[in-house]
């Protein structure tokens, strides 16, 4: 929902997307918030639109922020999310506990339909067990993460009250930016070695590779990038190569020099 | 550290517990040493190891335990080649998985979560063992238990060793290996010695060891605690697997052949093997693509009948090497090759 969305929009200043109008988007440079609406289908669908949006990224890390239910958690308290079973396929999911975060684990349940009869231990919500599945299709469990704010308890309802809802995301927003800050750490790591969409065409453009050859071309390249070589360099000892197998065939000869020493 | 000294064990993120084993004693007393890590319940191991979407080189940051039990397919007849000359031989897994990080281990290959497993239903895998060894009347049957994982490095959350010793100690044709990196040796001084139950120490050399095995105890160390199991009558053995090629192969494994046979009197060894660098092609396929920054993949590698290793000749070049070196001290009876194609 925009207002479960609005502190985390106003925190990071992201502006609105006027291109795409599939789901509204908000944008940073390295960041987007997309609203999905209320549900396991929205969510699914609004994580496979992103997906689509952005496939030529190296790759995606993913953060569903949002207001659940709660036995007896005081409103305002916000989890991270250790376990989702989806109550209509009993399927369990287990995001994978590598961020860095002050807040207290918790398995949360997702429902397909809003519900007032909570259980001890357990958070209710509509969109985790969704989230969690579609955003794995497109990127390792480590980058697919869930923080919960609890908004219903058995004493005190928040329903649909949107600046209370606001306002209890708000609370938690440096508990949110400090899991943030954790995801996009590990993404940059699954990223490091990944080749730029724009270096790979500088190097796959200058002769005709056949899809075997773009798999050798790539692991050469994403060795020696690691190495002591940057795009120029290797652009450079390219230079003299006319053919695809030359070009693989220096490049090799590149790796074996710089990988004979361990 | 002096040998038989707990190595410190890395803090787990997680314990996961499997429903049908949260109240097994072993699931509560491993619990106990977790004290403040978070715990959570699930059905079965394979929900949390299993899933694809999962980088391994990421988990290994921090992996997490997974309690659980192993319900089938306990005790399995080795992999072609696996073994040290006998003419039966089966491997079991307590664990799947280790705390160490070294590169070139197929495990990462293997299992898609770097999560540890432990399977706590030790009298099932010893009820099948009693079961497998009767059916071979009294011909030899071996058993190796570091397959999937370090038999020792837990010892101290797991027990293994305490409970597996006295069981193969029962059983007249039951022979195990326990093979091993770490340093973990204590509670075996504490057991009566067995001359059935082999501790195999795993060595690289030195610049090998360096660059691709994370969290190694040292390589003095190791013989270290190898020299306490000898000297408490313990049969021990020694595997140079795999052998890794580089520019100083050849200087760094003598002198880690001296350095081991500096203390180890080479007489009482029970057996030695080595092999050369090897993975399956899908599981080189998928460690490379974890890890494309790794020099070790970079090298010359070839693929041959589904294996990926160094090219024939510079293979044979490396073992003779070895081979030659390890007769300088040891005698031929004891010497094993490794040829398993996993």
């Amino acid at each position: 929902m925009h207002c479960e969305a609005k502190p985390v929009i106003d925190y990071y200043r992201l502006k609105k997307s006027q291109v795409e109008h599939g789901f509204d988007l908000y944008h940073s440079d390295h960041m987007l918030c997309i609203i999905s609406g209320i549900g396991k289908t929205a969510v699914a669908a609004a994580c496979a639109w992103v997906a689509a949006l952005y496939r030529e990224q190296t790759s995606l890390a993913w953060f569903n922020i949002g207001i659940a239910g709660a036995a007896d958690a005081p409103i305002g308290t916000a989890f991270w999310v250790n376990k989702i079973t989806d109550y209509e396929s009993k399927r369990s999911y287990y995001p994978v506990p590598l961020i860095e975060t002050s807040l207290k684990p918790v398995h949360c349940m997702t429902l397909n339909q809003a519900s007032s009869e909570y259980l001890p231990q357990l958070l209710f919500d509509m969109e985790a067990s969704a989230f969690f599945v579609t955003a794995t299709r497109f990127s390792s469990a480590e980058l697919v993460q869930c923080v919960k704010i609890v908004s219903d308890n058995l004493t005190q309802q928040t329903g649909l009250d949107k600046s209370r809802i606001s306002q209890l995301i708000a609370q938690n927003i440096e508990s949110l930016a400090e899991i943030s800050e954790s995801l996009q750490a590990l993404d940059k790591l699954v990223s490091a070695n990944k080749i730029d969409d724009s270096d790979w065409q500088k190097f796959v453009q200058r002769a005709h590779f056949s899809q075997t050859q773009k798999s050798q071309l790539r692991k050469s390249i994403q060795f020696l990038m690691s190495q002591d070589y940057d795009t120029e360099k290797l652009t450079r000892e390219i230079s003299g190569c006319l053919s695809s197998k030359a070009i693989i065939a220096h490049l090799k000869q590149l790796c074996l020099q710089a990988s004979q020493n361990l | 550290m002096p040998a038989g000294q707990p190595e410190p064990l890395s803090m787990v993120s997680c314990v996961y517990i499997e429903t049908g084993v949260c109240h097994h004693q072993r699931t509560r007393d491993i619990s106990k040493r977790m004290k403040n890590t978070p715990v959570v319940e699930i059905g079965h191991y394979g929900e949390v190891f299993n899933p694809r979407a999962q980088n391994f080189r990421l988990q290994k940051l921090n992996s997490a335990l997974i309690i659980a039990g192993k319900q089938n397919r306990r005790v399995l007849p080795v992999p072609v080649g696996y073994g040290l000359g006998g003419r039966h031989n089966y491997y079991f897994s307590h664990m799947l998985n280790c705390m160490y990080d070294c590169r070139y281990c197929f495990l990462q290959g293997m299992y898609s979560s770097a999560h540890q497993v432990i399977f706590v239903n030790y009298e099932d895998f010893a009820a099948d063992i009693s079961n497998i060894a009767a059916h071979h009347g009294t011909d030899p049957v071996w058993f190796f238990s570091g397959y999937d994982c370090d038999s020792l490095a837990y010892e101290p959350v797991t027990h293994f060793a305490q409970f597996f010793v006295p069981i193969f100690a029962q059983i007249d044709n039951a022979w195990l290996e326990l093979r091993t990196k770490s340093t973990q040796v204590r509670q075996l001084l504490r057991l009566k010695p067995c001359e059935r139950v082999i501790t195999a120490f795993s060595f690289t050399d030195q610049h090998s060891h360096n660059k691709l095995e994370k969290g190694v105890p040292s390589i003095g160390k190791r013989i270290t605690a190898m020299q306490s199991l000898i000297d408490s009558g313990w049969p021990v053995g020694l595997r140079f697997d795999p052998i890794i090629y580089h520019d100083n192969y050849r200087q760094e494994f003598a002198h880690l052949l001296e350095t081991i046979f500096a203390t180890i009197d080479a007489e009482k060894l029970h057996s030695v093997s080595l092999g050369a660098f090897r993975l399956p092609k899908s599981h080189f396929k998928q460690i490379s693509k974890l890890y494309p920054d790794e020099p070790l993949f970079s090298q010359n590698l070839v693929l041959s009948k589904g294996i990926v290793s160094y090219p024939l000749d510079q293979e044979q070049e490396l073992i003779d090497y070895c081979h030659q070196q390890l007769l300088q001290f040891i005698s031929p009876e004891i010497y094993h090759p490794c040829i398993s194609t996993f």
